[in-house]
C-alpha cells in the first residue's frame, strides 16, 4: 500500500514535469518546424561565412567571462567568509548589488565613461597609449599577422576584454553568492583533519577546499556562462558579435521564413547543452546531504595592518567598478534629470509594469519548476536528468527566439492574437527563459531534504500531501524563496521578449534600451535607478535567506 | 498563498494594460526614432487636442505585430523609416488608401502606386570622410569604391539588418546589377574587418576620430554630429555624380493608415497636418531630412541640387528580398 502511493506520487510529479518540459520545448520545436528546412546550400553558405567565426567569438567570450567571474567571485567570497575585519559585514551587501543592474546599463555607462568627456577617459588613454603601443602587444600582433594574415588582433583583444569586463562586473555576484554559501556551509573539521595529517596550507586549499567548492563553482559558472551566451543588450551595445546578435540580426531582417535564425539557434542550443552536460558531469559526482548539524563556530582570522589594507583594496577595487561607478552615475544623472525637465511620471508606471510582470513570472516559474526539480532529486535516472536538461532550453535560447516561438505557440492554440494573449505569450516567454534558475535552485534546495526525513514523515502516518505540506515545504522554503528572488531579479531586467511581445506595455528595460539607443542616457538613468530600487527588496529577501544558510542551497 | 497572489497580480496586469491607452487618442506604431517624431506629434496635439500615443520599435517588428493583431489591433497608423517595409505592409493588405486631396503636392515617387502609404520626409545615402585623409580618399567617386582594397580596415558601415543600409543596397543592385553588387559586398566585407556599427551616429563619431576613414551613412547624421562638435574634421561626399553616375540613393520615412482603424477622421487629420507646409517644416527641421512637399523649405546646411538615382521608392519593397539574398550569400554582419 505504502509502496503503491509512493509510486503514484512519483508518477504525478513525473507527469507534471513532462507537461512543463513540453510547454518549454514547444516554442523551439515550432520555430524549427515553422521555419521549414534550411536548404543545404544556405547551410553550407552559413558554415562557409559566419558560423565558425561566431562560434569562436562566443566561446572565447564565455571562457573569458567564466575566468574573470571566478577570480572575482571566489576571491571576494573567500575574503568575506574566512576573515574578520573592519567593515566585513557590509561586503556581502555591496557585492550583490550588481545583480540589480542589467548588463546593457553597464555597457552604456562604461562606453560613456571611457569616451572623451567621461570620468574614466584616462583609463582609455592609458590603454591606447601604453598597453596597445607596448612592444609586447606589437610583437604579438606582428607574429599573429605573420601566422594567420590577420592584422587586427589588437583591436579584437580590446573588444574581447571590454565585453568580458562588462559582463563579468555584471555577473560575478552569482559566483560570489554560491561560493560564499558553500564556504559558510563547509565544516572546518575537514580542514583541521588535513592539517593534523601534515598537509600544508596550499595542499589544504587545493585538496580540501577546491573539491568542496567545485560544485558551487560549477553551478554558478553554469549560470554565468549561460547568461553570457544568451546576453543580448550588452553585446549589442558594445558591438561584439555573438550567436545571439547574429540571430537577432537575422530576425530583424524580417524575412518571411525563420529558417536561418532557427538554424543558428540549433547550433547555439547544441553548444550550450554540451556545456551543461559537462557541468552536470562535474556536479553529479558530488552529492551532499547535509550531515546533521554542521559545526557553525568557525575560527575567523582577524585581519590587521597591511593585510587589512590588501583585503580592502581588492574588495574596494571590485566594488568601485561594479557598484560605486554605475550607481553614482545613475543617481547623479537621475537627480539632474528630475531637477531639469518636467520629469515624467511615466517612470512610475513603467516601474509598476516591471514589478508586476516580474512577480508574476517568478511565481509561475516557481510553480512550474517544482515538479521537475522534485522528480529529478528523487529519481535521478536518465529520464529525470533528461527532463532537467530540457527544461534549461529557454536559458540558452536567445530572448528573441523564445519570444517569437512563444507567440507562434499561443497563436496556434487560440487562433488569434489579442492584447491579453500577447501578455500571456510574454509571461510564458520570460518564464521559459528563466525557468532553469528556478529548477536549479529548487533542486539544490530539495537535496537538503534527505530521503530519510521524508520517509520518517510517511512512517509516522502522514499522507503524501500532508507530508508535502508539513515536511517538504517547510524544509525547502528558504531555497524556494531564493529561487523566486533570482527569477524575479532576472525577469525585472528582461529585455528582448519585452521588446518583441511587450505591446506598448513598457517596462523599465525597454525604456532604458530605447532612451540609450537614442543617446539620451540621461533620460534612461531614472529608469535604471527604478530598476535598482525595485530589486532591493528582493535582494534583501535573498540575503536574509542566505544568512539563515538555507539559501546556500542555491 | 503564493499562487493566489500570483493570480491576483495577473489580473492586475490585464487591468493595467487595458487602461494603458485611453480611448481618446490615436495609437501610432512608429519605427522612426522617437525624438524625431515626438515634436511634430506634440505640435499636432496642441493644435487639435487629439492625443497621440507612440509605440516605438523596429519597423519590421511593428509591421509583423500589426499583421498578427489583425482586426483586434488598437493601432491607427504606422510610421516607418523605410519605403520597403511600407510596401511590404501594403502588399499584406494592412493599409487603407489615402485620399487624393491629402496627397496634393506630393511627388508620385514619394508614395505607393495605390496610395496606401506616403512619404513624410526623404533622406540620402552619402559618404562621410575624415578630412585629414581627403587626399588618400581622392579616388572615391562612387559607393562601389568602398570595396577598394586600399581601404582595408578603413570603412565603416552599419549592421546589415539596418533598413537604410538594405534599401541603399537595393537601389545599387537594381541599377548596377547583381554581379557588380555581389563583388562590391565581398570587398566591403573585407574592408570592414568584421566590425560593423549598430548606429549611424557611431560611424560618424569614429570617422571624426579618425578610427575609420570613411563611412556610408544617411546624410543627417553628419549634421547632427556637427551640431554637437562644430569643429569635427568630417566632410560629406555625394557619390555617383556626373553623366555616368547612377546618382545618390534616396529613401523615405513614411506614413500609412492601418486598415482596421476606427478613427479614420482623426487619422486623416493627423496625416493632413503632417503633410501641411507647417507640419512638413517642423518634421524635416527636427531630423534634417528633405520635406516631401514641394513648397516646404529644405532645412539649412543639407546639400541641394545634386543627382538623385532614378529608382522609384515603391519598388524598394520588391527588391528587398533579392538584396537580403545577396547579403546572406556574402555573410555580411
Amino acid at each position: 500500500m505504502l509502496l503503491k502511493t509512493y509510486r503514484n506520487k512519483f508518477s504525478l510529479s513525473a507527469f507534471s514535469a513532462f507537461f512543463v518540459v513540453l510547454l518549454v520545448l514547444t516554442p523551439l520545436l515550432l520555430i524549427l518546424s515553422n521555419g521549414g528546412k534550411l536548404e543545404a546550400e544556405r547551410w553550407s553558405n552559413l558554415w562557409g561565412t559566419r558560423a565558425p567565426e561566431l562560434l569562436w567569438q562566443t566561446v572565447k567570450l564565455a571562457v573569458a567571462v567564466a575566468l574573470v567571474t571566478t577570480i572575482l567571485g571566489v576571491s571576494a567570497a573567500w575574503i568575506s567568509t574566512r576573515y574578520r575585519f573592519k567593515g566585513s559585514g557590509i561586503i556581502v551587501w555591496l557585492l550583490v548589488l550588481p545583480l540589480a543592474i542589467p548588463t546593457y546599463v553597464y555597457a552604456d555607462i562604461y562606453i560613456r565613461l571611457l569616451s572623451e568627456n567621461g570620468w574614466l577617459y584616462w583609463l582609455a588613454q592609458f590603454w591606447n597609449e601604453y598597453i596597445i603601443n607596448s612592444w609586447l602587444l606589437k610583437w604579438v600582433s606582428s607574429v599573429w599577422a605573420w601566422l594567420t594574415g590577420d592584422s587586427d588582433i589588437v583591436s579584437q583583444i580590446s573588444d574581447l576584454i571590454a565585453t568580458c569586463m562588462v559582463l563579468s562586473l555584471a555577473g560575478f555576484s552569482y559566483v560570489f553568492l554560491l561560493v560564499r554559501a558553500a564556504l559558510i556551509k563547509s565544516t572546518q573539521s575537514l580542514e583541521e583533519a588535513a592539517y593534523i595529517h601534515g598537509a600544508t596550507a596550499s595542499e589544504v586549499f587545493w585538496r580540501v577546499n577546491v573539491p568542496m567548492l567545485r560544485p558551487a563553482i560549477a553551478a554558478s559558472l553554469a549560470i554565468v556562462v549561460l547568461h553570457t551566451i544568451s546576453d543580448f543588450g550588452a553585446v549589442r551595445t558594445l558591438q561584439y558579435e555573438t550567436f545571439t546578435t547574429e540571430i537577432y540580426r537575422q530576425y530583424s531582417r524580417n524575412r518571411a521564413d525563420l529558417s536561418l535564425p532557427a538554424a543558428l539557434s540549433v547550433i547555439l542550443v547544441v553548444m550550450a547543452f554540451s556545456f551543461l552536460v559537462i557541468e552536470r558531469f562535474f556536479r553529479s559526482r558530488q552529492r551532499y546531504f547535509a550531515s546533521g548539524k554542521a559545526i557553525d563556530r568557525r575560527y575567523l582570522k582577524e585581519l590587521t595592518g597591511i593585510k587589512l589594507v590588501f583585503a580592502w583594496s581588492w574588495i574596494g577595487l571590485i566594488v568601485f567598478f561594479s557598484v560605486f561607478v554605475p550607481v553614482a552615475l545613475i543617481v547623479t544623472e537621475s537627480i539632474v534629470y528630475w531637477a531639469s525637465s518636467s520629469a515624467s511620471k511615466g517612470v512610475w508606471v513603467n516601474a509598476l509594469n516591471s514589478f508586476v510582470m516580474a512577480a508574476v513570472v517568478a511565481t509561475v516559474a516557481l510553480v512550474l519548476a517544482f515538479p521537475i526539480a522534485y522528480y529529478h532529486t528523487r529519481k535521478r535516472n536518465m529520464m529525470s536528468g533528461a527532463l532537467m536538461h530540457f527544461s534549461n532550453v529557454g536559458f540558452v535560447l536567445p530572448g528573441p527566439v523564445v519570444a517569437i516561438g512563444t507567440s507562434v505557440m499561443v497563436l496556434m492554440f487560440f487562433g488569434q492574437m489579442v492584447t491579453a494573449l500577447f501578455l500571456l505569450a510574454w509571461v510564458i516567454a520570460v518564464v521559459i527563459r528563466y525557468l532553469p534558475l528556478a529548477t536549479q535552485s529548487q533542486e539544490s534546495a530539495l537535496q537538503q531534504l534527505t530521503p530519510s526525513t521524508e520517509q520518517a514523515g510517511r512512517i509516522l502516518g502522514a499522507s503524501p500531501l500532508q507530508n508535502m505540506k508539513r515536511v517538504v515545504i517547510p524544509i525547502i522554503k528558504p531555497g524556494v524563496i531564493s529561487a523566486w528572488v533570482l527569477v524575479f531579479i532576472d525577469a525585472l531586467k528582461e529585455l528582448p521578449a519585452a521588446l518583441v511581445l511587450g505591446l506598448g506595455y513598457e517596462t523599465l528595460p525597454v525604456v532604458i534600451f530605447h532612451q540609450a539607443n537614442e543617446e539620451m542616457m540621461e533620460a534612461a538613468a531614472p529608469a535604471a535607478l527604478m530598476l535598482l530600487i525595485a530589486s532591493l527588496p528582493a535582494l534583501w529577501l535573498l540575503m536574509r535567506g542566505n544568512r539563515n544558510q538555507l539559501a546556500s542551497s542555491l | 498563498m503564493i499562487k493566489k497572489r500570483g493570480k491576483l497580480l495577473f489580473l492586475l496586469i490585464l487591468v493595467f494594460t487595458f487602461n494603458a491607452w485611453g480611448k481618446d487618442g490615436l495609437v501610432v506604431y512608429s519605427g522612426r526614432h522617437e525624438k524625431f517624431v515626438r515634436p511634430v506629434m506634440d505640435e499636432f496635439s496642441k493644435k487639435t487636442g487629439i492625443k497621440v500615443y507612440l509605440l516605438n520599435s523596429k519597423s519590421t517588428a511593428l509591421i509583423n505585430r500589426i499583421k498578427l493583431e489583425g482586426k483586434n489591433t488598437k493601432v491607427d497608423a504606422f510610421i516607418s523609416n523605410d519605403a520597403g517595409i511600407l510596401q511590404i505592409g501594403s502588399d499584406m493588405g494592412l493599409f487603407k488608401p489615402i485620399s487624393k486631396e491629402t496627397l496634393q503636392g506630393i511627388d508620385k515617387n514619394y508614395r505607393a502606386t495605390d496610395n496606401t502609404w506616403v512619404g513624410l520626409s526623404a533622406r540620402a545615402r552619402v559618404l562621410v570622410i575624415n578630412s585629414k585623409y581627403e587626399k588618400q580618399l581622392g579616388f572615391i567617386k562612387s559607393v562601389f569604391d568602398l570595396a577598394d582594397p586600399r581601404l582595408l580596415g578603413k570603412v565603416a558601415i552599419t549592421d546589415s539588418a539596418n533598413n537604410s543600409f538594405i534599401a541603399g543596397l537595393s537601389v545599387y543592385q537594381a541599377l548596377a546589377g547583381d554581379k557588380k553588387t555581389l563583388a562590391f559586398l565581398q570587398g566591403l566585407k573585407k574592408n570592414t574587418i568584421r566590425k560593423v556599427y549598430n548606429k549611424h551616429s557611431k560611424i560618424v563619431e569614429d570617422v571624426a576620430k579618425g578610427k575609420r576613414w570613411i563611412g556610408l551613412v544617411n546624410h543627417y547624421y553628419i549634421y547632427r554630429h556637427l551640431d554637437k562638435h562644430p569643429k569635427a574634421p568630417i566632410k560629406i561626399i555625394l557619390p555617383d555624380q556626373g553623366e555616368e553616375g547612377m546618382g545618390v540613393a534616396w529613401n523615405i520615412s513614411g506614413f500609412a493608415i492601418v486598415k482596421y482603424t476606427k478613427k479614420t477622421k482623426q487619422v486623416q487629420q493627423l496625416l493632413q497636418y503632417l503633410l501641411s507646409k507647417e507640419g512638413q517644416e517642423v518634421f524635416s527641421k527636427g531630423n534634417r531630412e528633405y520635406p516631401v512637399l514641394k513648397d516646404a523649405a529644405v532645412p539649412k546646411m543639407i546639400p541641394k541640387n545634386y543627382k538623385v538615382s532614378k529608382f522609384p521608392m515603391s519598388s524598394l519593397g520588391k527588391m528587398r528580398n533579392k538584396t537580403l539574398n545577396l547579403i546572406e550569400k556574402v555573410g555580411l554582419y
